[in-house]
């Protein structure tokens, strides 16, 4: 219990001073990627244990929550997002193509088994529910339409346009890696921001998909960011 | 690093061009270097809606090639006699039957996504030379000129037919697929593409070319040489080839298209001129003549006696000699005895119609001959 | 390096500022060239680097052509598209927009073994020493489009080019090329005479013309040195294509070809082989001194409902050698007579004539309602010479047999050493060509289309040529230089309607202008059978009416289906069939008794008639009535997301209406292909492929002559039919030539961190058997015991087979240098048994080989290393 709690606060400490210092030195950072790149583009759907990582995924609550949705907006939800997803961001964490203070360290214990079968767990659980978005919205036009004089292209062509994930028609040409991206309905604003500017800064460049998503976040203006968090995590 | 160098390398030329864009057309030349510090600028100054295909329009990097014609017949599309840049001005976005309601979005939005494509793109000759074109209005129609708009494919990229395609799983049919690249790259050496072989066998362009890398470093060509790219249909020519006697085609010194126009000619084997013997004269210049004698199968067609992508007799030959000959010569005497291995350098009775060049050896001027005492082709 | 490259800079900057100043003013557009409609120059390479720009494709980028998904994609048909080399960016030069970028590939090469093997050396001049794999050098002005590219290679000093090209993206385009292109015909000739080269060859000093033995040249022969046949072609040109005005785009090309060298060439100094110890068949070397220049010139127009094209091609071919004498060695008696009146010792070819070509087209087309297009063609061309005429011998003193005041076959030769001999002093030879070309093509809806099309052509031999002697009376010309004339008595080649001696010889006066009227029709639909399925069909009706030939008119007539489906179980599958039947007006066998003496007054036909022209049974193949049916398929399976798999199967079968001459030909082949990219950095193909090939003739020995056992010129020599007299059933005989290729190939590249493997193998084998059957011994040409023996049943079999090995091992030492060591090892093994025992002797009795042949074995090797630098 004093384990957990503790836990949480130093996560909770961490996770607001790290944006801090990033903010603090921009410049360094932007061209700061990791050395290695995780090529997702033969990345095949997962499969895994659900059950087993629900019995692994108690370390996971103290922040993602118990039934997967974060205790705080700086953490992301997990319930019901793509396994893959999240298996490839628990590969990318052990590996060090993507980093954070907290979750570097959680990810390095892991097995690839146990990654499967916590990204399989959150995958299994029920989303948090939908909220009310304002479909008139700048963020909501942004997801779903883009804005060409801007050369912002509209999100929902990967992200699925209810947010849940994308849609393919089948094909026989070589297609992206669909389920490596990730829901987005309901995620949590902060989290989201966040993402976005490291996308655009680069310091999120390590797989990838990240490579595909610094050209997104490039099109996106700080406002067009918060503009499309609000309208993400509220609906 | 290196690779996210060369991204970020290609983004910023893109912001600096759409800044360019955005900002007044004629001085944006001399505001280029400043144009970094634009961006913000630009921001703030296109906010308002998406851009309509003729706003697009306006923007268009010019492709080339005399359709110029086109444009100016077109009363959407303003005049480009004031082009400062390399007047690529006939491209119009080409209307996709697939995704009628589709708007332009412009390149920018494209390469956001297509950040690796756009890399490849740039080095091109067909997208370097849009880039040129539009290195003083923008780039922004590089990509929506050949794919149409873009809108749909944006929102759902895997939509069936959202934007124009050139490849394998294409819902564009190969007829509209060289319509785009026609639209540009009309007449000339083009001119007889309708009713080609090529065409009527559902060939598209790009089944040849591939104008989105520099897979070769001239002609767009869709593998690294003319003649790869010829034998990814044609296999059995191309090993012709190999025989011992060929044109120096596998030595690099000659392609397909040397000879052929595989954007259709006006004969069947899409010579490139009125008849095969007139392609062979091209080269071989001394047997065009006239001669005082002809040989009638000579002058009649080269293939009589020739097979030109290789054989297995010297110079080409359809059949050994005699046996070419002796086709038609039955002639009384000479011409029509029965040659076996006892006329050979080695047989009982050595045969100079036989030996070497056989017939050739006294019959020397074959193709004709220029002398008066020449009628059968001796001198 | 870094301080070559700072050097360089002044002068590239110097070079660039000239081109902008000449040619970056423009303000046009113009398209791209018209190099698809020019014959010849579209490839620069060798057989190091067949493409010409390999070191430019290398490395892969390791990130493919997407970061979306993984793999390439297909082309429509779904063959891969390779894997797009690394971006070079080119670095800036100077303060404006221009950037280059550039590669130099340079190194040494070592050839070892049987480095003149004549099928290794054919259009490659291998040699150890210094080579330029390639020098590139782009220029590109970002902002304007600006740009120069310069492509170097040197193999040798005969085998190299250098090109340079610039221009404007869409205005404009200049171009300037210089080229070596060798061609080894022999690397195993032995020539006796001196002035090889030359238009005169002479006999070495131990061999006097026309009176040496056979034993004598033979020794000559022996010892003479191995010389290699064969010739340069060195070719510059220089090109312009850009906008003249407003949409006129104009192009200008101007080519220059020198070829200089030697050839194998024939002369004759009459028959060796019914007259032992007589006559002459000698292979000789020609001089090959050719100059050609091509204009080119087009100009277009492209608008929005009509496409206006017209371009004008001029050739002018001058040949600096127009004839080749040879001393002849052998001496030569008259087979009744006199012995030895004459004294014939040389022979004479004539070698081609300057030419003339002009060709001027016109093509129209014009864009009509429903998806429709007409397109017209019009083209007029002339070829023209008027070389002046040699005379018809060169012989002097007395030629022919003398047997009585009353059987007198001399002639002098100053009677016909001279053109006033001639009945005219130049060729006067003119061919005209027109062309008229229509064709309306329909597609009313997306599933249904039509097309029509129109084709007619004519070719006008305008020459006229009469051999008429002025100086005698007489018509004819002096057989094989005075060599026939000299052995059989009266057979000079001299029609004589005043001289009984000569007033029943048939020989041929004039020339025969053949000339023809091509007229085709075509017919064609196309169906779009849902989304993935297309079917045509295409009916052409062809008719030729050719002059002067054995008929007056041929009819073609063709029907062509083709399919494609593009997903048969995910495979392209293109399809055709078609067939095609052949008939025409009545053949006539001897179309040409205008042309002999026989049709002229005074012409005296032999009581036992003039023997049969040939076999009136006879058709000639490009006549004859004939069925072809045709068969491709070429499907192309993708295979997986990294494979692809194509094959196609083929053959043809022709049938030709003869009892005598051509019969049968048929191909039947297949191919199969494998290409594999799995990722950037390897990339497999393996290559199969087999060919057979028949075609299968009859000819029929005539009866007379003394090496039918029977005396010359009997009753029943005049009639021509198959089963007569002269041409009896037992005299038949039947001929075939069966080949059969096999291909096989296998490339692995592979790049493991800076290195790279490159590894090719390739097989060609080719056999050819050529065997026949005979009604009866009497079709052979010899029946005395030891010729029938060794008739058997066919010539020994045919073989051209080689095998090359292709290493590549290249390093990059950074991004800047590269190291590659390349090696190719070859063997081949050939057999021509035309050439056989020509290894022991090239001397048999009057006759005289020069060419040995390709070599029966041989291997070389290839060993060089690279320096590759980026520039």
């Amino acid at each position: 219990m004093t384990s957990r709690t503790s836990l949480l606060l130093a996560c909770l400490l961490m996770s607001t001073v790290v944006p801090g210092v990033n903010a603090q030195q921009p410049a360094a950072s932007t061209f700061a990627a990791p050395t290695s790149v995780l090529d997702l583009r033969r990345m095949q759907p997962i499969s895994g244990d659900a059950k087993a990582g629900a019995g692994k995924a108690a370390v996971c609550a103290a922040c993602h929550g118990a039934q997967g949705v974060a205790i705080a907006p700086n953490f992301p939800n997990l319930a019901g997002q793509s396994a893959t997803y999240l298996y490839v961001q628990l590969k990318e964490f052990h590996d060090s193509q993507r980093t954070d203070p907290v979750m570097t360290g959680q990810a390095t214990a892991l097995s690839d088994d146990d990654m499967r079968d916590l990204a399989s767990y959150y995958a299994s659980l029920t989303p948090k529910p939908a909220g009310q978005a304002d479909t008139s919205s700048r963020g909501a036009q942004l997801y779903l339409a883009g804005d060409p004089t801007q050369g912002i292209p509209p999100c929902q062509a990967c992200h699925g346009p209810a947010g849940l994930g994308p849609q393919p028609h089948p094909s026989t040409a070589p297609q992206p890696p669909w389920a490596t991206f990730p829901h987005l309905r309901g995620q949590s604003g902060l989290y989201l921001t966040k993402q976005l500017d490291d996308f655009k800064r680069g310091t999120r460049a390590g797989s990838s998909n990240a490579k595909v998503m610094h050209g997104v976040a490039q099109t996106l203006s700080d406002e067009d960011m918060q503009a499309l968090a609000s309208y993400l995590s509220s609906w | 690093m290196r690779v996210i160098s060369l991204v970020y390398t290609a983004l910023l030329s893109v912001m600096l061009g759409a800044g360019g864009i955005l900002l007044s057309s004629h001085s944006a030349q001399a505001q280029q270097a400043a144009a970094t510090n634009a961006s913000t600028a630009a921001v703030e100054h296109g906010a308002s809606s998406g851009l309509s295909q003729s706003d697009i329009a306006k923007m268009l990097p010019a492709t080339d090639m005399g359709a110029n014609a086109a444009r100016q017949n077109n009363p959407h599309l303003p005049s480009v006699s004031d082009s400062l840049a390399t007047p690529f001005d006939a491209a119009s976005i080409p209307v996709n039957p697939l995704a009628p309601n589709a708007d332009a979005i412009g390149a920018k939005t494209c390469v956001a996504c297509h950040a690796q494509e756009n890399l490849q793109a740039s080095h091109s000759l067909h997208v370097a030379s849009f880039r040129a074109g539009a290195a003083n209005r923008g780039p922004q129609a590089a990509c929506e000129t050949c794919h149409g708009p873009g809108s749909d494919h944006a929102k759902q990229p895997t939509a069936p037919g959202s934007i124009i395609a050139f490849t394998h799983d294409a819902k564009t049919s190969p007829q509209e697929q060289a319509g785009v690249c026609l639209s540009c790259h009309a007449g000339g050496a083009r001119q007889h593409w309708i009713g080609s072989i090529h065409q009527n066998r559902g060939l598209s362009c790009t089944d040849c070319h591939n104008p989105m890398a520099r897979l070769s470093p001239e002609g767009v060509l869709a593998k690294s040489s003319i003649d790869e790219v010829c034998a990814t249909c044609h296999q059995d020519i191309r090993a012709k080839f190999n025989r011992r006697s060929h044109m120096p085609l596998p030595e690099g010194q000659m392609a397909c298209t040397d000879c052929h126009n595989p954007h259709g000619s006006i004969t069947k084997p899409l010579l490139k001129t009125d008849t095969v013997n007139e392609t062979c004269y091209s080269c071989h210049a001394e047997k065009r003549g006239p001669f005082l004698f002809e040989h009638a199968p000579v002058r009649a067609n080269c293939l009589n006696c020739h097979d030109v992508h290789g054989s297995n007799q010297q110079t080409l030959l359809v059949a050994p000699i005699p046996m070419l000959c002796q086709q038609c010569h039955t002639m009384t005497l000479h011409p029509n005895d029965l040659q076996t291995p006892a006329g050979l350098g080695t047989g009982p009775h050595p045969d100079e119609r036989l030996i070497g060049r056989g017939c050739l050896t006294c019959h020397t001027n074959i193709h004709g001959s220029n002398h008066p005492s020449g009628s059968k082709l001796h001198e | 390096m870094f301080a070559l490259k700072g050097n360089r800079m002044t002068p590239t900057a110097l070079t660039l500022g000239l081109l902008l100043a000449l040619f970056g003013t423009r303000e046009a557009l113009a398209g791209d060239t018209s190099g698809t409609m020019r014959v010849g120059d579209m490839q620069f390479g060798n057989a190091l680097d067949p493409r010409g720009w390999t070191p430019m494709l290398q490395p892969s980028d390791p990130d493919g052509m997407s970061y979306l998904h993984a793999g390439m994609l297909r082309t429509p048909t779904g063959a891969l598209y390779p894997y797009p080399p690394m971006v070079d960016p080119g670095k800036p030069l100077g303060q404006g927009d221009w950037t280059y970028a550039g590669v130099l590939e340079f190194g040494y090469l070592h050839v070892g073994g049987d480095r003149n093997a004549e099928y290794f050396r054919q259009y490659a001049d291998w040699r150890s020493g210094a080579v330029l794999g390639l020098l590139a050098l782009d220029f590109e002005n970002r902002k304007t489009g600006a740009y120069a590219e310069f492509r170097g290679d040197h193999l040798s000093g005969d085998d190299q080019f250098y090109r340079l090209r610039a221009g404007r993206y869409g205005s404009y385009r200049i171009e300037g090329f210089y080229r070596d292109m060798p061609h080894t015909v022999s690397t195993n000739a032995y020539p006796i005479w001196n002035g090889v080269g030359t238009t005169d060859l002479t006999l070495p000093a131990r061999l006097v013309a026309g009176a040496s033995t056979p034993a004598q040249v033979a020794a000559v022969s022996a010892t003479v040195p191995r010389r290699t046949i064969g010739l340069n072609r060195t070719r510059e040109g220089l090109s312009y294509e850009g906008v003249l005005y407003r949409d006129w785009i104009g192009s200008a090309a101007i080519t220059n070809e020198k070829r200089t060298g030697t050839r194998l060439w024939g002369g004759s100094m009459f028959f060796n082989y019914p007259f032992p110890d007589n006559g002459g068949a000698l292979e000789t070397v020609r001089p090959v001194d050719f100059r050609t220049t091509d204009i080119n010139l087009s100009v277009r127009n492209v608008g929005k409902i009509w496409h206006f094209l017209a371009t004008y091609n001029g050739s002018f071919f001058r040949n600096h050698k127009d004839h080749l004498n040879f001393e002849s060695p052998f001496a030569l008696y008259n087979v009744a007579g006199t012995p030895q009146v004459a004294d014939i010792k040389n022979g004479q070819s004539s070698l081609e004539p300057d030419n003339d070509y002009h060709n001027l087209r016109l093509d129209l087309s014009r864009e009509l309602k429903w998806s429709g297009q007409l397109t017209l063609a019009g083209a007029w061309g002339t070829m023209r010479q008027n070389d002046a005429l040699l005379p018809p011998t060169t012989c002097t003193g007395t030629g022919g047999v003398f047997i009585a005041p009353t059987a007198d076959y001399t002639f002098p030769c100053a009677n016909w050493n001279t053109t006033a001999a001639l009945s005219q002093r130049s060729a006067h030879a003119r061919i005209d060509t027109g062309l008229f070309d229509a064709r309306v093509t329909f597609h009313p809806t997306p599933v249904f289309g039509w097309h029509a099309g129109l084709r007619w052509y004519r070719e006008d031999n305008k020459t006229r040529y009469l051999s008429y002697n002025p100086l005698t009376g007489q018509y004819g010309f002096i057989s094989e230089n005075g060599s026939q004339g000299s052995i059989v008595p009266g057979e000079t080649g001299i029609f004589d309607p005043n001289n009984p001696l000569y007033r029943s010889a048939n020989i041929p006066v004039r020339n025969v202008p053949f000339s023809y009227t091509d007229s085709q029709l075509e017919l064609g639909a196309d169906w779009q059978l849902g989304r993935k399925t297309s079917l045509g069909v295409t009916y052409t009706y062809d008719q030729n009416q050719p002059k002067y030939r054995e008929r007056k008119r041929v009819d073609d007539q063709r029907i062509k289906f083709d399919w494609v489906n593009r997903d048969v179980v995910g495979a392209t599958v293109r399809l055709s069939w078609e067939y095609a039947k052949r008939d025409g007006g009545k053949y006539n066998y001897d179309p040409f008794v205008p042309f002999y003496s026989e049709s002229l007054p005074g012409f005296v036909t032999p009581a036992i008639g003039l023997p049969a022209y040939t076999v009136a049974d006879m058709r000639k193949y490009d006549l004859s009535n004939r069925t072809e049916s045709k068969a491709r398929v070429i499907v192309t399976y993708p295979w997986g997301d990294s494979a692809t798999l194509s094959t196609t199967f083929y053959g043809n079968r022709d049938h030709y209406d003869a009892l005598i001459g051509r019969q049968s030909t048929s191909t039947t082949g297949a191919t199969v292909q494998w290409d594999w990219q799995p990722t950037p950095a390897t990339t497999m193909n393996a290559y199969l492929g087999v060919e057979g090939s028949h075609m299968g003739i009859s000819n029929i020995n005539d009866a007379d002559n003394s090496d039918n056992g029977n005396a010359y010129g009997r009753i029943g020599q005049a009639n021509p039919h198959l089963g007569g007299p002269l041409y009896p059933y037992a005299n038949q005989w039947w001929e075939f030539d069966r080949e059969s290729n096999r291909n096989a190939g296998l490339s692995v590249s592979h790049a493991i961190g800076r290195a790279r493997v490159d590894l090719s193998y390739n097989y060609t084998g080719s056999f050819g058997h050529v065997g026949y059957n005979y009604a009866t011994i009497g079709a052979l040409a010899y029946r005395d015991a030891a010729g029938v023996a060794a008739a058997s049943s066919g010539f020994p079999d045919n073989k051209y087979r080689t095998n090359t090995l292709d290493l590549g091992l290249s390093f990059r030492v950074n991004s800047n240098v590269g190291v590659r060591l390349y090696g190719r090892y070859e063997t081949g093994a050939f057999s021509d048994w035309h050439y056989a025992g020509l290894n022991n002797t090239l001397s048999y009795d009057h006759r005289l080989y020069t060419d040995k042949g390709g070599q029966l074995h041989y291997s070389v090797s290839v060993v060089g290393v690279m320096l590759s630098l980026k520039l």
